[in-house]
């Protein structure tokens, strides 16, 4: 079951490694195996993290680039990706059933005025 | 089937004020407002007493920039004097050969050793550039340890020399606020609204100095008057365990109406709360209780704002299709989603799709503000950040102060927490917006 935390310390390497975390529910410090642990950083952290493991990738770039956040219509970007992708769901997920119970995706945007 | 929500706008991007006895002195922006009529404040500081602490291999840079602040840049011409009518003074210069956590920290315990927070207004610190997720680094321990004896202190990093043409404003802004005066407010008032309070609460305080074993939290607040002036700050006087957090609003609320009170003469009527969280009732009815048996008659507005939704709002009229500055629609009768980043004419940074601030609003007696006219205050109140001169900011002042704050209370001791809210230290620190 996933539980989260605050990751205090990594020790050990390879199949050895272990994280020691700090549980968020009662502050309790558990040892767990590294492999079990998701870290969930902010992208800057995680550039922080690639850099002390020598991987050259630039993660803040790539989180501009599909944020839309290098282009000059950045909203209308956005928006346009994010009604392509409701048309696929329409058409490729929904509508989702359960039992008797039918939920519908509505493909037009709800409108200001 | 198409939906429909209705949705509004403030029609004029609010007005800032540029001296406090000529109230013809306006402007939409910071920098254009200070370039033609200088700070609000005009007779509080004539000069600012800095001192600097800098790898020595930086010395000169360092140097250069004041050189650069007091005698201007293209950007800033006529520098300080014209724009904040005061001039640097470098009163000391304190420098290290590396740029080592330990060296850093020496060098600011041998700086608050040898001097008074009275011959000192700013510290002038140049650090490595650090992610301001991380702690125990340069900015932090320093500004820790200089602020725990009263002095406010400006960080410079390598960054602040490579856009060094538009740094120059917002370092001089940052440093004449830091040092006690007031660049620019509000135009108009914000309507029926005394006082208006940022709080913070359950703040984690970090345990590496300290000695108890269980989590420990502080709160604060931050008191702006009607025109959106930041008055002052105040925090919880010890760190306390969760379970006392409520007993905490009361220990702050008390001390900021009080104080408010010895500064202006009088108890606010129309007061106005902001939180980043969702209020909830206990919290508002242990509020209430402060209020009750503080003040005779009064309006009090609890006003919710956070960003954590799901919603994104859009208008293909505008030139990049974002939702423009100032316009919101209503979620429900008191509740609207506000943007501050879209399009706007005063400013053409690109900021991405906005991320739309969500207000919420529950009043008490009775309604005595709209939700418009909260979502003009809020509005308003994110031109008040006066460490930045940009038009365009995401979040009113009340949050981005409480957030500053809060990145600081992880990296300071329960002690160094405890240091900040002694007497001899908040009489210096508290009228300074030393967070920023």
């Amino acid at each position: 079951m996933e539980k989260k935390g605050y990751l205090l310390a990594t020790q050990g390497e390879g199949d050895n490694a272990v994280c020691i975390i700090k549980r968020y529910e009662d502050f309790s410090e558990i040892t767990v195996s590294a492999g079990s642990v998701f870290p969930e950083p902010r992208a800057e952290l995680l550039q922080t993290l690639l850099g002390a493991i020598g991987e050259e990738f630039d993660i803040i770039e790539l989180q501009r680039k599909f944020s839309f956040l290098d282009s000059k219509t950045s909203s209308r970007d956005r928006l346009l990706k994010t009604l392509e992708i409701v048309e696929r769901l329409e058409s490729e997920v929904f509508p989702l059933k359960f039992g008797d119970f039918e939920v519908k995706i509505d493909k037009t945007p709800i409108v200001v005025r | 089937m198409v939906s429909y929500i209705s949705g509004s706008e403030v029609k004029t991007e609010p007005n800032l004020l540029f001296d406090k006895s000529d109230s013809s002195a306006v402007h939409s922006q910071a920098y254009w407002g200070l370039r033609k009529f200088g700070p609000y404040d005009k007779d509080v500081l004539k000069k600012i007493n800095l001192a600097i602490i800098t790898p020595s291999s930086k010395l000169e840079d360092v140097r250069r920039l004041i050189q650069d602040l007091n005698n201007g840049t293209p950007i800033m011409p006529g520098g300080m004097p014209r724009f904040f009518r005061c001039h640097i003074d470098v009163v000391d210069e304190l420098t290290i050969e590396s740029t080592t956590l330990p060296e850093y920290q020496h060098v600011a315990q041998d700086f608050v050793n040898g001097f008074d927070p009275k011959e000192i207004d700013v510290v002038l610190a140049y650090i490595p550039k650090s992610s301001r997720y991380f702690t125990n680094t340069p900015y932090y321990r320093l500004k820790a340890i200089l602020a725990t004896h009263g002095f406010p202190s400006q960080m410079i990093t390598e960054n602040t020399f490579t856009n060094l043409k538009w740094s120059y404003l917002n370092l001089a802004s940052a440093i004449f606020s830091k040092a006690g005066g007031v660049p620019w407010v509000l135009e108009s008032e914000m309507k029926n609204t005394d006082i208006l309070i940022g709080i913070s609460a359950s703040n984690l305080v970090s345990k590496k100095v300290g000695q108890s074993s269980s989590p420990r939290y502080v709160g604060y607040v931050n008191v702006f008057d009607s025109y959106g002036k930041w008055m002052f700050f105040e925090g919880t006087a010890k760190p306390y365990s969760k379970e006392n957090r409520l007993e905490q609003f009361s220990e702050l609320l008390n001390r900021a109406l009080s104080k408010f009170k010895s500064e202006k003469g009088y108890y606010p009527q129309g007061i106005v709360i902001h939180y980043y969280k969702k209020w909830g009732k206990t919290e508002r009815n242990y509020v209430l209780k402060i209020l009750d048996d503080l003040l005779d008659e009064y309006n009090v507005c609890f006003v919710s704002i956070d960003d954590s939704h799901p919603f994104r709002l859009f208008d293909m009229s505008t030139p990049d299709g974002s939702f423009p500055r100032g316009s919101y629609v209503f979620l429900s009768e008191n509740e609207i989603l506000l943007s501050t980043t879209g399009y706007a004419e005063i400013g053409s940074k690109r900021m991405g799709t906005p991320k739309l601030l969500r207000i919420r609003a529950i009043q008490h007696p009775e309604a005595f503000i709209t939700l418009d006219e909260i979502a003009e205050q809020v509005l308003a109140l994110t031109k008040l950040n006066w460490a930045t001169a940009t038009p365009i900011v995401r979040e009113p002042v009340t949050l981005l102060f409480s957030r500053e704050i809060a990145y600081l209370t992880a990296a300071v001791s329960e002690q160094e927490w405890e240091s900040l809210n002694k007497s001899e230290v908040n009489v210096v620190l508290n009228k300074k917006p030393w967070f920023i």
